[in-house]
């Protein structure tokens, strides 16, 4: 087992074989690895299969009609053992919030399924909290609160339980730009200081750039590994968002997704 | 200390004081209370007017003295008034609620699960629900025999289709999402039950709850009917219609719909209280 490689992703080929959707290619041949503590992004033209990708390294149940081919391995592991070892932590696209529990509650969710002590769990909760500036709210309700720390709170859930890998679906899709900014230091500083391999999903090309270290570029349907490129900037990329280096990455993700689309 | 009681005082003198009539639940009050009398007035005026018998349609004043009798006037001991009777059929139509409640949602998540036992369990259900109770009753009594307990069966069988039906239709149209979570965390089906499923189903209960109100205590009296239950307002309003007694069938069907109002109110309450309070099911 390469302990370097958080995910392998080798040839591997999705069909989807529904009533109207017959021997629909979703994803073609598609080999990628990521490396252990590393941030590296997805970014691919509307419904390449990203998400479906995303699905699959997760270890979520697929579709019947899903025919899969190739192999997706997590620290050597397949993505449902990994996901039963808690190696990985999910952060979805829509925040995903029970209603009936206060903030506080949400995140302390996986520690009660996983079956971690009451003592425990608080303390987790507690230290959580306060990492992320949620005290004041852990009594609040999700809907009390506004998209942004809505977000905030499922990042605190997925970190509850310490996983080494983050997989996140177009996290912060639905936030404002100032709000969709902050959030971005913020996960930047999380995959620092707690050292995890976070997989970002998104369509955004300057999230991708402002983010990441490496990122892949899926083309349309169906969908290969178009290109990948290597993001050289040095973090905090606040500091080098306006350097002409940062700007030919963007120009070029551009160019290749534009090409990747057609 | 003073001045600042002084200030209170004060500032509560130049608060608007609510006028008796502008408080809105009393003022719906009067209104239902004085379009009652009216109806009452114009009831008896056209009965009178028209001499109407009692047989066909009592006037208020029938009802009125019917009321006095059975329930001011004391009877011989063992005696059970309609309201003694209506408590019976009330009692037999919350257990029959509490167990549509129970064993429908139970059905609702099995076949929810299992799409296998779907197939084979639904469509027995809903035969069910094609063969009116009263014609149902004569099997089933002569299956079980004429007494309570085929009465709570009927009662169920009434009831629980809609309960099944609507755990059912939460339960597919949760959204994926939050499917997907829980199953990242790979909880056990009791985990996935307990944190996502029965949460989930509390609102669709709690207004299934306010149509099974009505439907359980309908159930309860219209299966009075064939079966030999000894008491019981449907059996009551059943022979007092054969002895001619019309006002007592009237009252009888009254005060049946005072208490399903009752009933539907402290549900609605209740409802509102929980969805409030707890959110449950809230996406």
């Amino acid at each position: 087992m390469d302990n370097s490689k958080a995910i392998t992703v080798e040839n591997f080929n999705v069909l989807f074989n529904g009533d109207r959707t017959k021997h629909l290619h979703v994803l073609e041949n598609i080999s990628f690895d990521v490396k252990n503590s590393s941030f590296v992004s997805i970014i691919g033209p509307s419904g390449c299969g990203k998400s479906t990708l995303f699905r699959l390294i997760s270890g979520l149940p697929t579709k019947d009609s899903c025919e899969i081919g190739g192999k997706i391995r997590i620290y050597g592991r397949k993505p449902e053992t990994a996901s039963k070892n808690r190696d990985l932590g999910l952060i979805l696209q829509k925040p995903t919030l029970l209603e009936w529990r206060t903030v506080a509650e949400n995140i302390e969710l996986p520690l009660e399924i996983m079956g971690y002590q009451k003592e425990k769990r608080g303390k987790i909760v507690t230290k959580l909290l306060n990492s992320m500036d949620l005290t004041p709210y852990s009594h609040y309700r999700p809907s009390e609160l506004s998209g942004g720390m809505q977000q905030k709170v499922s990042i605190g859930r997925a970190l509850a339980y310490n996983p080494k890998l983050l997989l996140m679906d177009e996290p912060f899709a639905a936030l404002d730009e100032v709000n969709r900014r902050r959030m971005n230091n913020e996960i930047i500083n999380i995959w620092k200081e707690m050292n995890k391999t976070i997989l970002f999903v998104t369509h955004n090309i300057q999230e991708a750039v402002y983010l990441s270290q490496k990122v892949i570029v899926l083309s349309k349907k169906p969908s290969t590994v178009y290109k990948t490129v290597e993001i050289d900037l040095k973090y905090p990329r606040n500091e080098v968002e306006g350097c002409s280096k940062y700007f030919k990455y963007i120009k070029e993700i551009r160019e290749y997704l534009n090409e990747a689309s057609n | 200390m003073n001045a600042l009681r002084k200030e209170k005082n004060k500032e509560r003198e130049k608060r608007p004081t609510r006028s008796f009539f502008l408080n809105k639940s009393i003022k719906k009050i009067l209104i239902y209370l004085f379009l009652l009398i009216t109806l009452l007035t114009i009831w008896q005026i056209l009965l009178e007017y028209f001499d109407i018998p009692k047989r066909i349609a009592p006037k208020p004043s029938d009802l009125f003295n019917f009321i006095t009798k059975e329930f001011f006037i004391p009877h011989s001991q063992g005696y059970q008034n309609i309201l003694v009777k209506s408590l019976f059929s009330l009692r037999d139509a919350l257990l029959g609620f509490l167990i549509s409640l129970i064993l429908g949602s139970l059905i609702g998540i099995v076949i929810f699960k299992n799409t296998y036992i779907y197939s084979i369990l639904f469509p027995f259900l809903f035969l069910t629900q094609l063969i009116p109770v009263p014609a149902l009753a004569p099997i089933v009594a002569t299956l079980l025999g004429y007494g309570f307990f085929t009465k709570i069966f009927l009662i169920v069988l009434f009831c629980i289709f809609s309960v099944v039906v609507s755990v059912r239709n939460t339960l597919i149209n949760l959204p994926e999402n939050y499917t997907l979570l829980l199953h990242s965390y790979s909880p056990s089906r009791k985990e996935f039950l307990k944190y996502l499923l029965l949460p989930s189903l509390v609102p669709t209960l709690l207004s299934t709850m306010k149509l099974l109100c009505s439907g359980s205590i309908v159930a309860s009296i219209i299966t009075e009917l064939p079966l030999s239950v000894k008491t019981g307002i449907g059996k009551d309003i059943y022979n007092s219609f054969n002895n001619q007694i019309i006002p007592r069938v009237w009252v009888s069907t009254m005060l049946i719909s005072i208490i399903s109002l009752l009933f539907f109110i402290c549900i609605s309450k209740f409802e509102k209280y929980i969805n409030k309070k707890y959110r449950y099911g809230q996406f």
